[in-house]
């Protein structure tokens, strides 16, 4: 059973991770193997249960595999050793908007359900950096597998523009580039936008460290959605030590999951290529989507959660 | 009537005094027919077991029965301070509140097992001592040296200070009920025990003792004679107070001329049995006291025939009541014993009470008293047996039935809230009775601090950030958790941050300092977490603290935290000693920053505001350095560096090894020079240098590049270990009134040892020879001669 009670600001929400595991199970390469029930808890049940079972006093689920995602479950379900699934920073929020709830109480008693937990998985490397030295043990860390955008290769489809540089950066280059191309619509990535259009292309501004479902480079990769980005090599060479083996995730190889330019004025004549002629693009990201093997993915998160 | 069943947890064998009682308690519980106890025996296995009459089995690890025991009547929990004897009794205790009885005063023992030996978690013994007793407990911890890593001066649960601090609370506030064999116990468990407790006695007829006949004919015997034969026995440690006894029986001419003393039983304490030995033979006492250890039972039934008085000292005094004492009492015989603790209630007409403070003098006044007045030994004895005849095992279960009947009502409410608790047959809150809630406040609590030592043994939890008060959160943070030297302002650095971040954000800096520490305590990265750890930090705040930690840990931290690789042995050495020689952390921080890798790997300036913030901190060094090195580089002369003149000394930094034949070799792979311009250098310079390193037949080729101010000015590559000549200009635009600062800086060092080359264990970069300082404009073409005279010091040009 996986519990999960939704919080302001958490993108995406708990529950739409909670159906998504659900639906994977379900067609998963093990499907049978899970059978996953959800028990969504709303504000008052999780102020509730604050109150009705406090910590101390270890608890045991009769499903064995009860799965709690998020701060929301983990402050009801804090006595139950159970398993954990991160997907945010569990300690990063309004407790008092959320739940009702004091806000130091309710780190306190967080804290006691993550080192009381049976596992912890956090999804995302954000999370993983966040609640790792808060814990005795180390967590696992897994990515949330890759979230299709949707692609249109209609005239008036917007374009999206991933920025992983400063804010700054990201206002003037989209600024630009709405010049540079006034009949095109340039949106730039923010809370939900991603799965809310259907895109004629995405661009990624900088390495694509967002760990933000929906503007990672391989959600474009797995709706078949054709990226161009622009990274200046000399700012590649910060990532080089720790994220080497990141390096396919972070920056798409030229010609087969992408186009990469290592230049404003390289980026903006390929745009305009691809605006004029968008096969080439297309053939790339088709071919980037043949390597995205979602099921495979799901499989593995699903056996880190569940087995 | 249905007998009421209860379940009897125990050590149940001779290594434990407990197993002793409950075998001789057993037998008693079922009192007479339809009115007593069916008890089946739950045994804490260690070693060899009694023989039992009634159905037993051992507890399993861990003491997961909890459930299991909820069906008894009562579960009956005898806790002592023995961790292998009792471990899985508070186990399930843990998880079923039922009747303790406390045979002990102190149960640190047994938590320092649990902190110390199984978790090695200093911190959160300190954190227990504090939710215990608050900020006295944790500074007794403090001061103790346990809980940081520096010199532990004593051990709380040896020392005196257990008496005060004796960690009985977590146990007992886990039961229902409790019993105790003292008033002393009582009073001191009453004070925080929200639940019935029975106060009852040691059974007297639990160890065998003299007969009748026997004490008679030593009543006649000890009458006539005119020694005195005195005796001790029991687990022979420095709490018995024997040097005390030997040095009263040394000072008193008396005692030396018809005392003798038997000090009987097993040699726990080594170190104090072999100190007691050597004082007896230096006191010259050896006539007088006989070492018998780990007698058998049969030859301590002789010794409590044998004996005239007996000796019962403790300090510190740690039982709930004296199992021995009631053994001495019940000999017979007269005891001489400290009026502290349980045996302070003891019965002046039964007992011989003395005030320790009374120091060797008293207790050589109570033996000599007793020595020269058998009749006063006969009364003492007398009344001691007649005192503890009627406290025996059968009237121990008389009263213990009647307890658990009387308080069936409230051990059936709160026998129910085991845990863990399965849903299926889970209690809720609201089955908490109003009359058990400030009982079951306690419980959880209790249940939590138990929970927290085996959860998180390295207190990462951020109660202590949230809810302690400052004082004690900061001595917290800098003693135990950094166990960072406290001087130079690091309390004064944390209360800042505190109040700059925030609890809940300092919380989270100390736990990310924490992890980076630990990963650093390790013998060597492991490739693992470099590349998930090694990462930049550029948060200042990250800084400020992690500057302070050791010196070791910090030179290791700056490979990870800035450099985002792992360290090559010995690399981190040569900065450990620099700094132990008194070079800020903060101006090592910003070597990492200027450092050619550094500025190769990373030119995005992320850290940009850490390093203006280590060159705020360093600044007045670097003043105080530049002061010592204030000196003009003479123009158009040759330095050598292989004097020991003043001119050649003002001019090298701190990073040099002492001079050798040719020159000076730079401490690492960096060597420093700091100088002012002489006047006619108005147009820059140039620094013709000559140099060279070693051990490239091994390495290969070096590059050493010139740095200035995070500027590159030259960079030269040598392949083999000759001298070589280097023209480093120093432009004019460099000049500062602070000076020039130049960092020599090698890609490699190199350790001859470590090669096999030769005995030299030192770490060498560069070695410079000469130099020779050529304005433009001058005589620069010229190249650095031998022998050349050098001077005009302090004559720079000024900003």
């Amino acid at each position: 059973m996986i519990a999960y009670a939704d919080a302001d600001g958490a993108e995406p929400s708990p529950s739409e991770i909670a159906h998504a595991i659900a639906r994977a199970a379900r067609a998963s390469l093990d499907a049978g193997k899970f059978d996953v029930a959800l028990k969504p808890l709303s504000a008052d049940d999780v102020k509730q249960a604050a109150e009705d079972r406090p910590v101390g006093h270890d608890r045991l689920a009769q499903d064995a595999n009860l799965v709690l995602l998020d701060a929301g479950a983990l402050i009801a379900y804090a006595p139950y050793c159970a398993r954990v699934v991160l997907a945010s920073d569990p300690f990063d929020l309004d407790f008092r908007k959320a739940f009702g709830l004091d806000a130091d109480a309710a780190r306190i008693r967080l804290h006691d359900a993550l080192i009381g937990a049976a596992s912890v998985v956090a999804l995302g490397r954000p999370v993983f950096d966040a609640v790792t030295p808060l814990l005795p043990r180390r967590p696992e860390h897994r990515e949330y597998p890759p979230l299709a955008l949707r692609e249109s290769s209609s005239a008036d489809a917007p374009i999206l523009v991933v920025n992983n540089e400063e804010p700054s950066t990201g206002q003037e280059l989209t600024a630009l580039l709405a010049s540079a191309f006034p009949a095109q619509r340039f949106l730039c990535a923010g809370p939900r936008m991603a799965f809310e259009h259907a895109w004629k292309a995405v661009l990624q501004i900088g390495a694509a460290v967002s760990s933000r479902i929906g503007e990672r480079l391989c959600d474009a990769w797995a709706g078949g959605v054709p990226l161009l980005q622009l990274v200046d090599p000399a700012s590649l060479g910060a990532h080089r030590r720790r994220q080497a083996a990141r390096r396919l995730e972070i920056v798409v190889d030229h010609g087969k999951s992408g186009l990469l330019y290592a230049s404003l004025e390289e980026f903006t004549t390929g745009l305009g290529d691809f605006l004029i002629d968008p096969l080439p693009a297309r053939a790339v990201a088709r071919a980037a989507r043949r390597r995205i093997d979602s099921a495979a993915d799901w499989d593995g998160l699903l056996k880190a959660v569940l087995q | 009537m249905t007998a009421r069943r209860i379940a009897w947890l125990s050590p149940y064998g001779p290594r434990s005094d407990i197993g002793a009682f409950t075998k001789c308690i057993l037998p008693h519980l079922r009192g007479e027919e339809g009115e007593g106890l069916s008890c089946d025996l739950f045994v804490n296995a260690h070693g060899p077991t009694y023989d039992s009459q009634v159905p037993t089995v051992d507890i399993p690890a861990g003491g997961a029965i909890g459930e299991l025991l909820s069906q008894y009547d009562a579960a009956v929990f005898n806790l002592g301070n023995n961790v292998q004897n009792h471990g899985e009794i508070v186990g399930a205790l843990r998880r079923m509140p039922g009747i303790a009885i406390l045979h002990d005063y102190s149960y640190h023992h047994y938590f320092a097992n649990k902190c110390f030996d199984k978790s090695h978690a200093p911190a959160a013994y300190a954190k227990l001592m504090w939710d215990v007793y608050g900020a006295a407990g944790f500074n007794m911890a403090l001061r103790s040296g346990v809980v940081t890593r520096d010199v532990t001066f004593y051990a709380p649960w040896d020392g005196e200070t257990v008496v005060d601090y004796p960690l009985t609370q977590p146990l007992a506030k886990l039961s229902a009920a409790v019993i105790v064999h003292s008033r002393f116990m009582e009073e001191k468990v009453a004070a925080y025990f929200k639940g019935p407790i029975l106060r009852l006695f040691l059974p007297s007829d639990q160890k065998a003792s003299p007969t009748d006949e026997d004490i008679a004919r030593w009543r006649a015997e000890t009458a006539a004679q005119d020694r005195c034969r005195f005796a001790t026995f029991g687990h022979i440690g420095r709490s018995k107070c024997l040097d005390a006894i030997l040095i009263a029986i040394s000072q008193s001419p008396l005692l030396r001329a018809r005392a003798h003393l038997t000090i009987a039983g097993h040699p726990g304490d080594k170190e104090y049995v072999r100190e007691i030995e050597a004082m007896t033979a230096r006191l010259g006492l050896a006539r007088q006291v006989t070492f018998e250890f780990s007698v058998t039972t049969e030859r301590l039934l002789a010794i409590k025939r044998e004996a005239d008085v007996f000796l019962n000292l403790r300090y510190p005094n740690t039982e709930g009541a004296s199992g021995s004492l009631i053994e001495m009492m019940n000999a017979g015989k007269p005891v001489i014993a400290y009026r502290s603790g349980c045996y302070a209630e003891a019965p002046d007409d039964a007992v011989l009470l003395i005030a320790r403070d009374g120091g060797s003098d008293a207790i050589a006044d109570a033996m000599e008293a007793l020595a020269s007045d058998p009749e006063r030994r006969i009364a003492i004895g007398d009344a001691a047996r007649r005192r503890v005849a009627a406290q025996d095992s059968a009237a121990y279960a008389r009263e213990f039935r009647s307890f658990v009947a009387d308080i069936a009502g409230s051990l059936r409410r709160r026998s129910r809230l085991w845990a863990p608790v399965r849903d299926g047959l889970a209690w809720r809150l609201d089955a908490v009775a109003p009359e058990d809630k400030l009982w079951f406040e306690d419980l959880t609590r209790a249940r939590r601090s138990l929970a927290h030592l085996e959860r998180d043994a390295t207190a990462l939890s951020p109660e202590m950030f949230l809810r302690w008060p400052v004082d004690d959160l900061v001595s917290f943070v800098a003693r135990v958790l950094l166990n960072a030297p406290v001087q130079g302002g690091l309390m004064l650095l944390l209360v800042d941050l505190i109040q700059r971040l925030g609890r809940w954000q300092f919380y989270r800096l100390i736990s990310k300092v924490r992890l980076y520490q630990s990963l650093c305590e390790q013998k060597e990265f492991a490739k693992e977490d470099v590349a998930i750890f090694g990462e930049r930090i550029v948060d200042v705040a990250f800084w400020e603290v992690a500057t302070r930690l050791n010196p070791e840990i910090f030179a290791r931290l700056l490979y990870l935290c800035v450099l985002e690789r792992n360290c090559a042995p010995g690399e981190w050495e040569n900065w450990t000693k620099r700094i132990g020689a008194g070079l800020l952390p903060s101006l090592v921080l910003l070597e990492f920053l200027a450092s050619a890798e550094y500025r190769q790997n990373f030119p995005d300036g992320a850290m940009n505001d850490v390093e203006a913030w280590a060159r705020r901190v360093g600044a007045p060094a670097t003043d105080r350095l530049d002061r010592r090195a204030r000196a003009a580089w003479p123009a158009e002369t040759d330095i050598h560096f292989n004097d020991d003149d003043p001119v050649s000394e003002a001019l090298l930094g701190q990073l040099w090894h002492r001079r050798d034949a040719q020159g000076r070799w730079s401490d690492g792979r960096t060597g420093d020079l700091r100088f002012l311009l002489p006047e006619e250098a108005v147009n820059g310079a140039v620094l013709k240098a000559r140099l060279r390193v070693a051990g490239t037949a091994i390495t290969g080729k070096r590059r050493i590049t010139a740095m200035c101010n995070r500027r590159e000015l030259s960079v030269i590559a040598i392949s083999s270990d000759a001298p070589a000549t280097w023209n480093i200009p120093i432009p004019a635009d460099l000049y500062s009134k602070e000076g020039i600062s130049l960092l020599l800086m090698a890609d490699q060092e190199f350790t001859p040892a470590a090669h096999g080359v030769s005995a030299d264990r030192r770490s060498l970069g560069l070695m410079l020879i000469e130099a020779r300082l050529c304005v433009a404009g001058g005589k620069s073409d010229s190249p650095p001669k031998e022998g050349a005279n050098v001077l005009s010091i302090g004559q720079g040009r000024r900003a």
